[in-house]
């Protein structure tokens, strides 16, 4: 953990010390959660922010320029060396005189002879074998919480052991890393059995059948390890710990509940166990990996459901999976992101050639590929058009950036799609298209969205997370995956002027009306002082308050372009029980 | 790879009792649709292939919202109260299919071009003693000790901070560190020579050329590490050539000349990103920067032993043919050291994968620790007999203790170079401190009886330095090294 500032505590009256716990986002890479961060923490003042930021590497810079009232960022690496104290250094010279054969720390990846070998150089964490005529108490007493811990991971409804097992572990932590005693080969023993005890249990006999190898037993053990670092730090010394996703970013905040009984609220944008899902599939990690991988997590997620005070997530529609695993309804409190609207203004002007603009991070979740199919199809009817993708693939999905561009020359898409990077004014990308695409496969509340709204631009977007709650009719969404109805969808709108405008025109409508970045805040004000305590009665946003039954805006948007494209009832074909073609009624009827 | 094992086709799913079952949260409007569900997750293969290697529901759940199938659509469509509910029917209705991820392939096995790679290592030496009889230097013994330790010191530490940077991707910063590593080694070979040649005396010349020499090394290093070893070797020609030409054609000066055009090359080229790559300063974290510098004095304690050796066989014989036929079973065993070295993380590697118990798995590695170190000693046992009955015909009485000496390091490197491999280079620096630690005890008892050192003693000094790393290093790397945690996980 890197110490960035030194952390001052304000005793004003009604300024609350703040923790706010990040995961791969603010302050070090930009995004749409880290866009939420930083809104928060410079709207939320005078609440003094400590960011507490776990991230894979530990020599990152912040990209983000903090704002006043952050006192300190501690950035936690999952990757890098958990302690760098100097103080440290004698403790371990003394350990390492004391116990010749055994006493070994942090041992790092090795160049070897002229660089031929090498682990990797950015892991420092060193596997240990400890004997036991040198155990410490401590190893001895982390090996107990581990098993048990272990064991709680491979049971299905083992959600409170896990629980339990995570209290245990911090309780002998104390505030150090437990690196060396987890990476053991009694721990990895333990793991071993756990992981084939869930191979057996697995639904089919044929993966029951896989084995456990070794590797995969230290794999998992590595993986897990890291991931439970952000709970061996210090917890904060604050008034209330704000998570901006379920998981990793929590157990900081769990320490700080366990310690000084500090409430946690926990915000999803995305789903964090859905998104785990999806990343860690079956062709990334064994299934005996993926298996304790997913559990760990699912345990984990479900953890922060049961210690949080509230859960605020995105978007009514991501409440579904926070109660599917195991959330309490009345702890959920879905409050929606806001846009500054002073930021975004409609523009006068439209691109010379036909365009579609998309803005995003270039990762799978966003589905560029269907983007680029989805261009595809509407060049075959408009081939002048161009299509203008904005947005920066971190280091894990340069591959991927690559398969896109890779994907954009097979389709033969030339100079008529580009990569342009990271972009300085979101404004001017929205500006730079007719219509604005979101292709994704998972999301939350999007910020994409909701600013190319605010700007006025007429959306196409997937059916996913909150899109529908953001759109409300004020655009087009289409079924995920789906190029031939994006395409569709995109035509419509590029072929008429006049309808784009109007449906512009409509969404900015319905942003400033509710979707405002004043009133994101002072839901979250309201929350703040509510689960600290500091008022009694506020009341918070209801469960369906920003929706209403009966939408105004929506009904006149879906009048105006049903009186533009005449039938407005999108079908998405699926067979019913009786053989027959079901009519699914979606949002818009564009095939 | 995908490899269905399940006898009933996917394609042939049908709705099943116990999934109708699974449809619990269902509407009260209507019944779910369980067949039309399993048609439309049907349709798209992808789908089916997620679905079939699912973990659990929630993972079906996930991949159905990312294929259209929106709460709205799974109530409205086919009369599931959600998609969790569907997700249940789905997970139990579709039969297990095994997908894997692609394997990885792991570490190569060490071959023969690990042989050749060791040719270039020891190629050096060559030019050295070259350019040390051209000048007339062999007085100079510190040329060689100074330019190897503070090189190899040096190179160990940036190739640390080279590897933190490329598994950043960070080549924007390849140009700050090849002209820092080559600007830095310059630097600190000359203040320790200069501060050398203060304390032992030596010309100016001998001064210029353990800088020359120490720059050649990081030089290398920086191709290396590039994987640009051809391209060293076509460098190194020039100097090989002449070399050779030297022994009867042409005379030790202009051969001279020729082993300089190639220091000049591979220096050119080492230095080649400073002006194709674009400058950017790079940035480490304290972890990376303690690390290399455990790395520097890693390197500088290889040198040191080698520097001790060289040092005092220098004196002690007075002549550089037994200096030079000591010297040969390691530098011709160096490739060795790569290959097994290489073969032995692929061996361990293999193991992992195969193994399904701790126990099985420590039996493999230290079977494959045997056979390498086995390999290795052997073929270094036989060049020594090979050297030792070179040196007794040529009446060198000295070599065999040298040999001798000069084995105990090889021994003692490959040690060393197995645990660094392993992750373990701070018991390494423990094993250096106790080789030391035993050379100065050795060094001051004789200089307390006797009141001086001799040059025989000196060596064998150095060779209990080396059997007391031996020891530390076999003795801290007996349990640990069986520990598959050890070795190289792929994550």
């Amino acid at each position: 953990m890197t110490y960035v500032e030194p952390t001052t505590t304000d005793q004003e009256h009604e300024c609350l010390r703040v923790a706010l716990l990040t995961e791969g986002t603010y302050p070090y890479h930009p995004g749409g959660v880290s866009v939420w961060c930083d809104q928060l923490v410079r709207g939320m003042a005078p609440h003094r922010f400590t960011i507490y930021s776990i991230v894979a590497a530990s020599d990152l810079r912040p990209t983000w320029e903090l704002p006043e009232n952050v006192d300190a960022l501690h950035s936690i690496s999952l990757w890098g060396d958990p302690k760098s104290k100097g103080s440290r250094f004698l403790k371990r010279v003394r350990k390492t005189l004391g116990h010749i054969g055994d006493a070994l720390v942090e041992d790092k990846e090795a160049p070897g002879l002229f660089a031929a070998q090498r682990r990797s150089a950015s892991d420092t964490a060193t596997p240990r074998r400890l004997s036991s005529s040198t155990k410490t108490r401590r190893d001895a007493d982390a090996h107990d919480a581990f098993e048990s811990f272990a064991w709680s991971i491979g049971d299905p409804d083992g959600g409170s052991d896990f629980l339990e097992g995570l209290h245990r572990l911090f309780d002998v932590s104390r505030g150090a890393p437990l690196i060396d005693s987890l990476r053991s080969a009694e721990s990895l023993e333990v793991l071993l059995l756990v992981m084939r005890k869930m191979q057996l249990d697995d639904r089919s006999a044929a993966s029951a059948a896989t084995e456990v190898t070794v590797a995969d037993a230290c794999l998992a053990l590595d993986l897990i390890e890291r991931q439970l670092r952000p709970l061996f730090e210090p917890p904060p010394v604050v008034d209330l710990c704000h998570a901006t996703s379920n998981g990793l970013a929590v157990l900081p905040g769990l320490g700080a509940y366990w310690t000084y009984g500090t409430p946690l609220i926990i915000s999803e944008h995305g789903i964090y166990l859905r998104e785990r899902y999806l990343s860690i599939n079956a062709f990334t990690y064994s299934r005996p990996v993926r298996s304790i991988l997913l559990s760990f997590f699912k345990h984990l997620t479900w953890a922060g459901y049961q210690v949080a005070k509230a859960m605020a997530p995105g978007s009514e529609y991501n409440v579904l999976w926070l109660e599917a695993n195991g959330c309490d309804p009345s702890r959920i409190r879905p409050i929606y992101n806001g846009v500054d609207a002073a930021n975004f203004i409609r523009s006068s002007s439209n691109p010379d050639v036909p365009t579609l603009a998309w803005l995003g991070r270039i990762d799978p979740l966003k589905d560029v590929e269907t983007l680029l199919y989805t261009f595809a199809k509407v060049r075959e009817v408009k081939p002048e058009t161009r299509l203008r993708i904005f947005g920066t693939a971190s280091k894990e999905n340069r591959g991927y950036l690559k398969i896109c561009e890779d994907l954009a020359r097979d389709l033969n898409l030339g100079d008529s799609v580009t990569f342009e990077g990271h972009v300085e004014s979101v404004l001017d990308a929205y500006h730079a298209g007719d219509v604005v695409l979101l292709t994704s496969i998972s999301e939350g509340f999007p910020y994409t969205l909701i600013e190319a709204m605010a700007a006025g631009k007429a959306t196409v977007a997937t059916d996913v997370g909150g899109v529908r709650e953001a759109t409300g009719g004020a655009g087009i969404i289409v079924p995920p995956r789906d190029p031939q109805r994006m395409a569709d969808a995109c035509l419509i709108f590029l072929n008429d002027i006049g309808l784009r405008n109007l449906v512009g025109r409509a969404a900015r409508e319905r942003i400033l009306s509710r979707f405002t970045l004043d009133q994101s805040l002072a839901v979250f004000g309201d929350l703040y002082r509510e689960v600290t305590g500091n008022i009694t009665s506020a009341p918070i946003l209801e469960r369906n308050q920003v929706r209403t039954e009966e939408d105004m805006l929506e009904q006149f948007v879906m009048h105006l372009v049903e009186r533009f494209l005449g039938p407005t009832v999108e079908e998405i074909e699926v067979r019913g029980a009786n053989g027959t073609i079901q009519q699914i009624p979606e949002e818009r009827s564009f095939a | 790879m995908t490899t269905p094992r399940s006898k009933k086709p996917v394609s042939k799913v049908t709705s099943i009792d116990g999934a109708r079952r699974k449809a619990s949260g269902t509407t009260a409007e209507m019944l779910p649709d369980v067949q039309g569900l399993l048609d439309w997750v049907l349709r798209d293969p992808r789908l089916v292939e997620y679905c079939a290697s699912a973990v659990d529901q929630f993972e079906v759940a996930a991949r159905l919202e990312t294929f259209g199938l929106s709460a709205r659509v799974v109530r409205t469509s086919f009369g599931f109260s959600d998609v969790f509910a569907a997700a249940a029917v789905v997970f139990e209705s579709i039969p297990y299919m095994d997908v894997r991820p692609e394997k990885k392939p792991g570490p190569k096995m060490g071959n023969a071009q690990d042989l050749l790679r060791g040719a270039l290592y020891a190629v050096p030496a060559i030019f050295v003693s070259v350019v040390i009889l051209s000048f007339h230097l062999s007085a100079f013994w510190w040329l060689l000790p100074v330019g190897l330790t503070v090189a190899w010191g040096t190179t160990q530490a940036f190739t640390v901070l080279s590897w933190s940077l490329r598994d950043r991707k960070d080549h924007r910063s390849d140009a700050v560190l090849a002209a820092s590593s080559i600007v830095f080694t310059a630097v600190a070979s000359l203040v320790v020579s200069l501060v050398v040649r203060a304390l032992l005396g030596g010309s100016a010349t001998s001064v210029e050329l353990a800088v020359a020499l120490s720059v050649y090394i990081a030089a290398s290093s920086i191709l290396i590490f590039h994987a640009a070893e051809r391209l060293l070797l076509l460098c190194l020609s020039p100097g090989f050539i002449g070399s050779v030409l030297s022994l009867d054609t042409i005379s030790d000066k202009d051969a001279t000349w020729w082993i300089l055009a190639s220091g000049v090359l591979v220096v050119s080229f080492a230095l080649g990103p400073v002006v194709s790559k674009s400058w950017q300063r790079p940035t480490f974290s304290s972890s990376t920067k303690r690390q290399a510098g455990k790395f520097l004095l890693y390197g500088l304690g290889c040198g040191l032993l080698t520097s001790a050796v060289i040092g005092f066989a220098t004196h002690s014989t007075r002549s550089s043919g037994s200096v030079a036929i000591a010297a040969g079973p390691l530098l011709v065993t160096l490739g060795l050291m790569e290959w097994q070295l290489r073969s032995l993380r692929s061996r361990t590697a293999l193991a992992l994968r195969e193994t399904t118990d701790l126990r099985s798995f420590s039996q493999k590695a230290r079977s494959a620790m045997v056979r390498s170190m086995t390999t290795y000693i052997g073929v270094l046992m036989i060049t020594s007999v090979i050297a030792t009955t070179i040196a007794l015909v040529r009446h060198e009485t000295m070599a065999p203790l040298l040999i001798l000496t000069v084995d105990a390091i090889g021994i003692c490197f490959f040690l060393a170079l197995i645990l660094v491999s392993a992750g373990l280079i701070n018991r390494v620096l423990l094993s250096w401190l106790v080789a030391f630690g035993a050379m100065t005890i050795a060094l001051l008892s004789e200089w307390s009886a006797t009141g001086h050192i001799a040059a025989d003693f000196g060596i064998v000094a150095v060779l209990i330095s080396s059997c007391a790393a031996i020891a530390s290093l076999s003795l801290l790397s007996r349990r640990v090294l069986l520990s598959p945690l050890n070795f190289e996980i792929q994550s």
